[in-house]
């Protein structure tokens, strides 16, 4: 919870959610690699306060969990 | 080497370009070079060994292929299975006979110094495979001992499998291949599927399992929960390296088998062994089971026959009682199946009947798992015990060591394990920012580990 700690790390890691979550949807690639973009810069302004890398990882499996859900239309494996 | 190291990084880069770079005529040449470069890391002399052996079933395969009197064909059928099963006999389970019949005497056995090869028992049992195979005519003994002896020490399947038939890999192996995007992007696909089970999955779960595992007296409850994790743990170990050891043979134009189809969706045993390292239970199904008469003589005589192959799956595992036991367990379960079909109950046809089938499958594969995982028999039966004694919660999860940190890392990491079957062997590849967080949650976790210290190994690999 060293994140919490950082707050301007939490506000990119946000808009990052937003834009992974948004682009999912959307299947709009541009603004995923935006919210990719985000998670670099969270990711360092996390590392630069001190944050672990246990919640950079945390942040980062959640974004993927956003990103790679099937859509409606895909099937699975 | 191992798959998890950073040298096998720089390895299999090097080894694929070297592959390609070299004309069809010696890239057998080639690929055996390197497969016993990437051998020779553990040990030298052990990789003579592999050579023996490869050599003798050579040898035994020529001799099939010229001599046609049946007296002649089973001796050299027997020479072969007694190299084979002669080496791994004296090196994995010499100390754990001696010592049995030790303990059945009254004595204490003071145990010799083997080593036991990385691999021996997925080479031999390739080994076998083949000049069984040879033997019953279904496949044309290899000429060429660079070929045999490259379809044994084939790198990426070497030390922990898929066991492959020499009747899919050779002829691959020889043939002339051609690098299309599509292998790179499949290897590649496999390959970051695969570190991600590994490093992000499994080392994480097996942190939890050992404290459990490795407490004088854990709570039921850090059983439980620990037992659960190395379901998970085990899965994501095993089938990770078969997906690393798939996407490797890929960037060299080879497809090697499927060995994990999903198979904690299996409703039922049989269809848990459908799933579950495909590729040993085939090979037990082909020269064990099917030889012992499988269902074709009657029920008596198949229960017989899945006994013997559970019994000697678990043996194949570690010469321990404990993975006996375990073997015998999955027996009894898959023994039970068998009656019940038989006696006309299931399998359910209602949604929730398919629904308690994979619940019940899962539990009780899972409660198998301790008798895998336990270091001995007694161990398992300590833990057994306390599985069956009053919990105390906060107990067993500070025995554990789980935060809530780690409790959302484990959610997530859980919640993504659908997703990795898309990756890996999914027609329709994730889209591209996911495999750019896939790639990224490797690294950092690897970072994590570096910094941790701690460096994972492959389960599988003991055996």
């Amino acid at each position: 919870m060293e994140l919490l700690q950082s707050p301007l790390a939490l506000v990119l890691y946000l808009s990052a959610a937003v834009l992974t979550a948004w682009g999912a949807a959307r299947r709009g690639y541009v603004l995923s690699f935006l919210g990719g973009l985000l998670w670099g810069g969270g990711t360092v302004c996390a590392l630069v306060d001190g944050a672990g890398l246990d919640g950079v990882l945390v942040i980062t499996l959640a974004l993927l969990l956003i990103s790679a859900a099937p859509r409606r239309g895909e099937g699975g494996p | 080497m191992s798959f998890d190291s950073g040298t096998y990084l720089l390895f299999l880069p090097a080894a694929v370009l070297l592959h390609w770079l070299c004309p069809h005529r010696g890239r057998w040449a080639v690929l055996l070079l390197v497969s016993l470069l990437f051998y020779a890391k553990w040990s030298v002399p052990l990789t003579g060994l592999l050579l023996a052996e490869a050599g003798a079933v050579w040898l035994s395969g020529l001799a099939l292929g010229h001599w046609r009197r049946p007296a002649l064909r089973r001796l050299a059928l027997g020479l072969a299975l007694a190299v084979c099963f002669g080496l791994l006999g004296h090196l994995k389970y010499f100390n754990f006979l001696a010592g049995t019949v030790s303990a059945l005497l009254g004595g204490a056995w003071d145990a010799w110094d083997i080593i036991l090869p990385v691999g021996c028992s997925f080479y031999t049992f390739q080994a076998v495979s083949y000049v069984a195979d040879v033997y019953r005519g279904r496949l044309e003994p290899e000429r060429h001992p660079g070929y045999l002896t490259l379809y044994l020490a084939f790198f990426p399947q070497l030390v922990a499998g898929p066991i492959e038939r020499a009747g899919d890999l050779l002829p691959q192996l020889r043939r002339e291949r051609r690098l299309g995007r599509g292998d790179v992007e499949a290897g590649l696909r496999l390959l970051l599927g695969g570190f991600f089970r590994k490093v992000v999955v499994a080392d994480f779960c097996g942190r939890f399992v050992t404290a459990a595992y490795s407490a004088p007296e854990p709570d039921g409850s850090a059983v439980l929960l620990a037992t659960l994790l190395f379901a998970v743990q085990i899965y994501c170990d095993f089938a990770g390296y078969s997906e690393i050891a798939a996407g490797s043979a890929r960037l060299l134009g080879v497809r090697l088998m499927r060995n994990f189809d999903r198979p904690y969706l299996a409703r039922g045993f049989r269809a848990f062994w459908r799933r579950w390292h495909v590729s040993l239970g085939r090979w037990f199904t082909d020269y064990v089971y099917i030889p012992l008469g499988g269902s074709m003589k009657g029920p008596g005589r198949q229960l017989f026959a899945v006994f013997a192959v559970f019994s000697l799956s678990g043996l194949w595992h570690g010469a321990e009682w404990s993975f006996v036991m375990w073997g015998l367990s999955h027996g009894a379960l898959f023994a039970g199946e068998l009656l019940a079909r038989r006696a006309g109950i299931g399998p359910a046809q209602s949604n929730a009947g398919k629904g308690l089938e994979l619940v019940l499958t899962f539990t009780a594969v899972s409660f198998c798992w301790i008798f895998f995982r336990a270091d001995s028999l007694g161990h398992a039966a300590l833990l057994l015990g306390r599985l069956f004694s009053p919990w105390d919660i906060p107990a067993g999860l500070a025995c554990l060591g789980l935060t809530a940190m780690d409790g959302i890392r484990l959610a997530l990491t859980l919640a993504l394990l659908p997703n990795l079957d898309r990756l890996g062997w999914g027609k329709q590849r994730p889209q591209d920012m996911a495999l750019v967080y896939f790639f990224l949650a490797v690294a950092v976790s690897w970072l994590i580990r570096l910094d941790s210290g701690g460096a994972g190994t492959f389960i599988y690999f003991q055996f």
